[in-house]
């Protein structure tokens, strides 16, 4: 068994144990709210003023009101509204419907000044700001009211709670649940500042509505969108089986929300691959990443970073080495940030100890149609080098320095840009055995246009042209060798083709071109077109028992080198994926990779389920299993295993947790997911990163 | 024919006292009008300031000095700089002071119909009242029960402004008829309404301190007392 066999299993394994856990499972009853929304509520709609003519009563200090009856006892310094009674308040922007009104310690003649005017109504209709409150009773100071038996109204969201104040045109509330088209919440306090967003703090939300909560999802403080009825979470976390999973800074809920900060990152590496790492934070801000990256197979990747009044210490560790940071804020001046820091290589092949002060400057400004940002950089670093074997320890100081203008500007539907850079790096070694001046100039011009395709497509063009001269030691004595000239082209289409809604299938086209320009042609050219089609069961004309079918039709093609000369292509793929949702899904992949010969994959995945316990409950086990058949038909062998992974998941209709592992071409990827409807958390997906562009950006 | 009346005009004044008493019953005709009152009859008690004429033919009354009239039947006591009266119809007074239980007119004019019990001020007026001071363009006064009807009203105190302000005199209690504003302390009530009313109640504190009671809810008593102001 190879080691790729043995982690793999191992990860299945856990993945199986995982499950189980999962599967046992105990919801705890979470506290449902019935509210159904009265549509009396809306009348009149929420921010209509009160009357400005007929009966109107202005309270000095106090604000204004319109009524059908006033009595006004001047004896008492008491006033009583009633029928219709519509208040609006000096001390808060605050609207006050009810039907009978009770003022006191109203400062009349012949009264002695008295404390604040209070008020006592019961069943009023308060707007504030664009969200509407019923209380059962409003009472106390007109500054500092206390509302009882709240019920609150906004876009998207219903609450309730038994006790809250209205003081200084703010709404704070206690012991409240809100409920969403989708979700229920408790919340510890509830605050309606005058700036009109709902922030509830110590949420604590989920999306099951029919069965026990097996799943919520929390936040430290939660804010409502007036606009578009969502939610976002700050701090947020999840808690499956009791554990508290951090899901990152932020997170939005609610309709049409794509804003998910998933806690696992996937990123590719030049030296490790794939790195698939789970994001831990705290509320301090330092962050743990813990993960494994694919080159070589399941090796440990760490990342720590914490930083706090401009302290900041990094520990980084990985098969490439072990790299410890620590850096101090200096002064700033003319709005340049300074920095001093130490960056020790602990292990690999460049230990090293570098030590030294930063200086950077950024500054932006704009017109009406122009952007120009200037970004300046200035160091000086110390560098210490240890005895490696017969190598002797060096020591030196090395001056690296940039600058750089970029502009960009809107003209008759374009967008231009251009920018300008300059980079540069002198280096003295001690002992006078070596150094020198290296640097490097950019040019940049660019032009882009975002164009609409009807149907609802549309899609992005742009255009850049890179000139760069580099050079060195005498920095800018740039002969042609060192000079080079690309141009990159990218477009990116979408568009429906056949019709929209449930006749709908979609084509997204993209394609870039990275291509070398004359008289120099240094480099290599690149080449890709990615195109994919989705279309669904009754675009295609299968009926109304495949409305649940999708396919994706997908073709992907990458190619690299010297057209037009030596052409050497990188590698070309063309796909056919189809899925059932619930079910399954089936590809057909023929492609090549560069040096590789031709490869025709076959897979699929095929869900099972294992159990299917009360209220919807189930277990699902979903194996994934690619061969590679190109052996077979070239008549050099068997078809080849080239993928095979294992998904299990614990599903009900208030969520799924999954775990799972694909292992394909060496590869190993562990997937969690997260999913409550519509909240969803899936992920990591496979990624792709664009193809690496060589010979641009950084310091020489 | 206007008869002189005077002390300088003895021997005509004492013939047209005669006369007077023959066609015009209650024709008033002091002999020493400057001094004395001299009841014409159980209604006006007059008090010339000067001289008074009497036109035979019309019987009316002037005092072109003023003086001062007292209705016996209404009440209303009225001092002018000059005034024209005839006995049982009318009395017309320029430059007047009026009281009547217990309130005060000041008036360029006055014109009281004796005959329906009734009175205007047609060139404004200013009313000091129970707990009530108010300046009008013009007001209209209903005696027995005594109430006036007030247009335009201004007043400091209470603080009000209306279309028209209907007072009943006795009580002090007062409708406002909109458009009004009326302020009272920190208050200040609106109605922009024609068919508005607010009515007014003077009252007192506990402490004694007077005041008001407002609202917009009228009383039916009022309402029936108030109905010969309403037009």
């Amino acid at each position: 068994m190879t080691p790729v066999r043995c982690s793999a299993v191992r990860v299945a394994r856990a993945v199986a144990l995982v499950a189980v856990l999962a599967g046992a499972l105990a919801g705890a009853a979470f506290a449902q709210v019935a509210l159904e929304r009265d549509p009396a509520w809306s009348e009149p709609r929420v921010g209509t003023p009160c009357a400005e003519t007929g009966a109107v009563v202005e309270l000095r200090g106090v604000g204004r009101a319109t009524y059908d009856a006033i009595r006004v006892e001047g004896d008492r310094g008491r006033a009583v509204l009633d029928g219709g009674v519509c208040i609006e308040l000096d001390a808060q922007e605050v609207r006050i419907r009810i039907a009978h009104l009770e003022l006191a310690g109203l400062e009349l003649a012949g009264t002695a000044p008295g404390d604040a005017v209070r008020v006592a109504a019961e069943d009023a209709v308060l707007d504030v700001a664009a969200w509407r409150l019923r209380a059962g009773s409003v009472r106390g100071r007109v500054d500092a009211l206390e509302v009882r038996d709240v019920v609150l109204l906004g876009p998207g969201v219903l609450a309730v709670a038994e006790v809250g104040t209205l003081a200084g045109g703010e709404v704070r509330l206690t012991a409240v649940r809100a409920a969403t088209d989708g979700y229920l919440f408790a919340a510890d306090t509830a605050h309606l500042p005058p700036s009109g967003r709902l922030v509830l703090s110590g949420v604590e939300g989920t999306s099951c509505r029919d069965c026990p909560v097996r799943i919520r999802f929390g936040a430290d403080r939660a804010t409502a969108d007036l606009d578009g009825g969502r939610l976002a979470l700050a701090a947020p976390r999840l808690r499956v089986l009791g554990v508290p999973v951090p899901l990152g800074e932020r997170l939005e809920v609610g309709a049409g929300v794509a804003e998910v900060d998933v806690p696992f990152d996937q990123r590719e590496d030049d030296a490790l691959g794939i790195v698939s790492t789970l994001r831990l934070r705290d509320s301090g801000g330092a962050e743990l990443r813990a993960g494994t990256a694919t080159a070589p197979t399941l090796a440990p990747v760490l990342r720590y970073a914490a930083e706090a009044g401009g302290d900041r210490i990094a520990l980084a560790a990985d098969a490439e080495g072990v790299t410890l940071a620590v850096g101090r804020a200096g002064p700033a001046a003319v709005g340049a940030t300074t920095r001093v820091e130490a960056v020790a290589d602990l292990a690999g092949a460049d230990r090293s100890l570098r030590v030294g002060p930063a200086a950077r400057w950024r500054g932006t400004s704009g017109g009406r149609a122009t952007d120009v940002t200037t970004r300046v950089g200035l160091g000086v670093e110390a560098v210490v080098t240890p005895r490696d074997g017969a190598t002797a320890p060096r020591a030196g100081v090395r001056v690296p320095a940039y600058a750089e203008v970029g502009a960009t500007r809107d003209v008759a539907g374009l967008r231009l840009s251009g920018a300008a850079r300059v980079d540069a790096q002198g280096t003295r070694v001690a002992g006078g055995s070596g150094g020198g001046v290296r640097a490097a100039a950019t040019l940049r011009a660019g032009v882009g246009r975002t164009i609409d395709v009807g149907g609802g497509g549309g899609g992005t063009l742009d255009a850049t042209l890179v000139r760069r001269w580099a050079g060195g030691p005498d920095p800018f004595g740039m002969g042609p060798e060192g000079a080079t000239s690309r141009l990159e082209l990218r477009s990116d289409l979408r568009t429906d083709a056949l019709g929209s809604g449930a006749d709908r299938a979609t084509v997204r086209l993209r394609a870039y071109a990275d291509v070398r320009l004359p008289p120099e042609a240094v480099g290599t050219d690149r080449l890709g077109v990615d195109a994919a089609l989705d279309v669904d069961g009754a675009a295609l004309g299968l009926g109304p028992d495949a409305e649940s079918f999708r396919a994706r039709l997908a073709v992907r093609a990458d190619a690299a080198g010297r057209f037009g000369g030596d052409a050497d292509e990188d590698g070309w793929t063309v796909a056919v994926r189809a899925t059932w949702p619930e079910a399954g899904e089936a590809s057909l992949r023929v492609g090549r990779t560069a040096d590789a010969p031709i490869a025709v994959t076959l897979a699929a995945a095929r869900r099972f389920v294992l159990r299917t316990g009360p209220e919807g409950g189930r277990v699902e086990l979903t194996p994934t299993l690619g061969v590679d058949v190109a052996p077979w038909l070239r008549g050099e062998g068997p078809p080849r295993g080239v993928r095979h992974g294992l998904r299990v998941a614990s599903a009900d209709c208030c969520g799924r947790v999954a775990v799972g592992y694909v292992a394909e071409d060496g590869e190993v990827r562990v997937d969690v997911g997260v999913t409550l409807p519509p909240l969803a958390l899936e992920g990591p997906p496979p990624l792709r990163l664009p193809a690496r562009i060589e010979g641009y950006g950084g310091t020489p | 024919m206007t008869v002189p009346v005077g002390p300088a005009r003895g021997l005509v004044a004492v013939a047209a006292l005669l006369l007077g008493a023959v066609v015009a019953q209650g024709a008033t005709s002091p002999s020493d009008a400057t001094a004395d009152a001299v009841p014409a009859s159980a209604r006006l008690t007059v008090v010339p300031d000067g001289p008074q004429r009497l036109d035979l033919a019309t019987l009316v009354t002037e005092l072109p000095e003023g003086g001062r009239i007292v209705d016996a039947e209404t009440g209303l006591a009225l001092d002018a700089e000059r005034i024209r009266f005839r006995e049982g119809a009318f009395v017309e007074a320029d430059g007047v002071s009026a009281e009547l239980t217990g309130a005060r007119f000041d008036a360029p004019r006055l014109e009281v119909n004796l005959a329906e019990g009734r009175a205007v001020a047609p060139d404004g007026v200013a009313y000091v009242g129970a707990g009530l001071e108010v300046s009008a363009t013009s007001a209209r006064i209903v005696f027995e029960p005594d109430l006036v009807r007030f247009d335009a009203p201004r007043a400091r105190r209470p603080d009000l402004e209306a279309r028209a302000l209907l007072v009943d005199v006795a009580s002090g209690a007062a409708w406002l008829l909109g458009p009004y504003r009326y302020a009272e302390g920190l208050l200040t009530l609106r109605d922009d309404r024609e068919d508005a009313v607010l009515q007014i109640v003077p009252t007192t504190t506990d402490a004694g301190t007077p005041t008001y009671r407002a609202a917009n809810r009228v009383d039916d008593a009022l309402r029936t007392r108030f109905a010969p102001l309403r037009p």
